[in-house]
Parts: structure tokens; C-alpha cells; sequence
């Protein structure tokens, strides 16, 4: 997607909220995997804005990452151990575009 | 066009907003249901643009709202990162009027919104006047620009000034305007017409710099034409 019309001090401001989006995906997986049935419930939350929110800023590879987390959710395609790694994926993501 | 936004999520909310706002659309974000229903007890916008998962009411729920209540047949467009076909066909059998899934694209997104406002009346196609640079006369939209700004004139003034550089070289009468702007039946004075050139010259700024005259011909009427011919 192009970038063209996002003025840079909007991605720059995108750019620094990586780390606190990062943050929420690891207290939600950490409060997910708290019982022995995972609610993926506000990882699916936080995963689906940031699918909403990613590419309108340039960040394409995020958004889909965090799409492929929520159709895994919604499917129930693969075990919880498969939801797990996709999101510690995504949130590997968002801490290497946060030193980019 | 007025565009209500309904999106929790500020980051999309923000630029959702720029995007419409620099195509001149005048935008209202909105964060829940609650407050988009209260807001449209006050305003009704030309367009709605609903996200559908939300904190508190879905955006299921407004637009079904939407379409039982007394604002009928406005506009709605979902945006949403929901993108299964039932999904999809779930809110356009329940109203909505498009759908865009989310990342949605900026070209796209402002086409599809100017899309539904016109097929509902809000925007009317473009219809610009010829030969009156270094104004733009779009007497589709009602708006006259110089030198690529829009111009705030009233509605009478726009039908004064459109209708004097539709007639530029002739001599309109007073009486002319009188009835093709106010129409027949309206117990207006002359005075009123002389009233709103002024203001129209002064708005539009039509004068030796800009390349135009506005000349008031003595007993008779007004002419609009190029200040070199």
C-alpha cells in the first residue's frame, strides 16, 4: 500500500505507539494462557485493530500478521500452541518495526 | 458532505478523517453508538461510515437503528476488518448501502464514500462554467473558487455571481435578476440586488487583478465582463 498520504508526523506518532501495542499483545497472551481453556478473546481485539489500523499507515506486513491471527482465532484452525507462536510473531513484529 | 465517523479506534478514526477532510468533506468522529445516536438526534449527516465491532453497541446495531428511525434513508457505508462473504452480505441485507474491508484504500474509500452521497443527492456532478478564470464556477456543487479556493458566498449570492458569469459581456437588467434569482412571486426591491453585487464583488474579489469587472450601467442594470475587453 502506498504511504504518499500519510503525512510523517502521523506515521512517526504510529511508529512510537508500536511498543505499547507490542506491550498489550503480551499482557493479553500472558492473561490468555492464565487457565487451562485460553480466552483469546482481547487478543483477537487487539489483533483486529491493529489489522484495521497497520496498512492505513504503511505497515502492510503488520496488518497482515495480526489478520492471520484473527482468522486463526475465528476459525479455531489450529491448536492453542499455533495462536501462541502467531502472536508472539506479532509481537516479535512490532518490536523490530519499533527500531526500524 | 457532513460524514459521521463511527470508530473506536483513534488511530484509524484520525486517518479515516484526514483523508475525507482534505477531499473538503466536513468530518464528525464518533468512538461509541451511544455517542453516534445522540449526535444524530442533533445533526444528520450526508453519509454515515459505521466500523462494526465495537466496545458497547456493534455497528450492526446503529444501522439497524438507522433504518427504523426517522432518518430513513441516509447513506451508510461499513468499514470493517470483518471480510468473510456472510459477514459482507449481512450488512447490506440489513441496509448498509456499501462496504469496505479494512486496511481500506484512500482512492477507493473517498470514491466509494462521493459514491453513495451522490446516488443519495448529496453531491451533485460536476458542472463548471467555461472562460471565467481565474474563477472556477461549478454551478453542479454551487461553488465558485479563485485561484483554487473556494469562495463562501450565501445561496443567493452563488445564484447572483453564477448567473452574472454565465451572461459575462451582457448588460443584465435589474429586473432580470430580480426574477431569476428570487423568482417571480418574491417582493424584493432592486435595492436587494444592488445589495448583493456589492457583497459579491467584494467576496469573489472581482476586480482589475483578478481580470473582471462588475459594472453597474446607470438605470439599466449590471455587466459582468473581463477588465481588458
Amino acid at each position: 500500500m502506498s504511504v504518499s498520504h500519510v503525512p510523517e508526523v502521523l506515521r512517526l506518532r504510529y511508529l512510537a505507539s508500536l511498543p505499547g501495542k507490542a506491550g498489550e499483545f503480551e499482557q493479553a497472551l500472558a492473561d490468555a494462557l492464565t487457565s487451562t481453556q485460553p480466552d483469546w478473546s482481547m487478543i483477537r481485539s487487539l489483533g483486529h485493530k491493529l489489522a484495521g489500523s497497520a496498512g492505513m499507515y504503511g505497515f502492510d506486513q503488520l496488518g497482515d500478521i495480526a489478520r492471520d491471527l484473527v482468522h486463526m482465532i475465528d476459525d479455531r484452525s489450529g491448536p492453542s500452541e499455533a495462536v501462541q507462536a502467531r502472536t508472539l510473531a506479532l509481537i516479535a513484529a512490532l518490536r523490530r518495526n519499533e527500531s526500524a | 458532505m457532513r460524514i459521521d465517523i463511527l470508530e473506536d479506534d483513534p488511530d484509524q478514526a484520525e486517518m479515516l478523517s484526514l483523508w475525507l477532510t482534505e477531499e473538503g468533506h466536513d468530518v464528525h468522529w464518533y468512538r461509541s453508538g451511544g455517542d453516534l445516536t445522540r449526535a444524530l438526534h442533533r445533526d444528520v449527516p450526508d453519509v454515515l461510515l459505521l466500523d462494526w465491532l465495537l466496545p458497547e453497541s456493534s455497528g450492526m446495531d446503529v444501522l439497524t437503528w438507522v433504518r427504523q428511525s426517522f432518518l430513513g434513508r441516509i447513506p451508510v457505508v461499513f468499514i470493517t476488518a470483518q471480510d468473510s462473504e456472510e459477514n459482507i452480505v449481512s450488512a447490506l441485507q440489513a441496509g448498509a448501502d456499501d462496504y469496505l474491508v479494512k486496511p481500506p484504500r484512500r482512492r477507493e474509500l473517498i470514491a466509494r464514500v462521493q459514491a453513495v452521497g451522490r446516488r443519495a443527492g448529496a453531491i451533485q456532478p460536476s458542472e463548471i462554467l467555461q472562460g471565467t478564470e481565474p474563477y472556477v464556477v461549478d454551478v453542479g456543487r454551487r461553488v465558485i473558487a479563485l485561484k483554487g479556493q473556494p469562495v463562501e458566498l450565501t445561496s443567493k449570492e452563488f445564484d447572483l455571481a453564477a448567473y452574472m458569469f454565465a451572461n459575462a459581456g451582457r448588460l443584465v437588467k435589474r429586473g432580470v435578476l430580480l426574477e431569476r434569482v428570487w423568482g417571480r412571486a418574491q417582493t424584493i426591491t432592486t435595492r436587494t440586488v444592488d445589495a448583493h453585487i456589492s457583497r459579491i464583488r467584494k467576496k469573489l474579489e472581482i476586480d482589475e487583478s483578478n481580470g473582471w469587472r462588475l459594472i453597474s450601467v446607470y438605470q439599466h442594470g449590471y455587466r459582468m465582463e473581463h477588465s481588458g475587453s
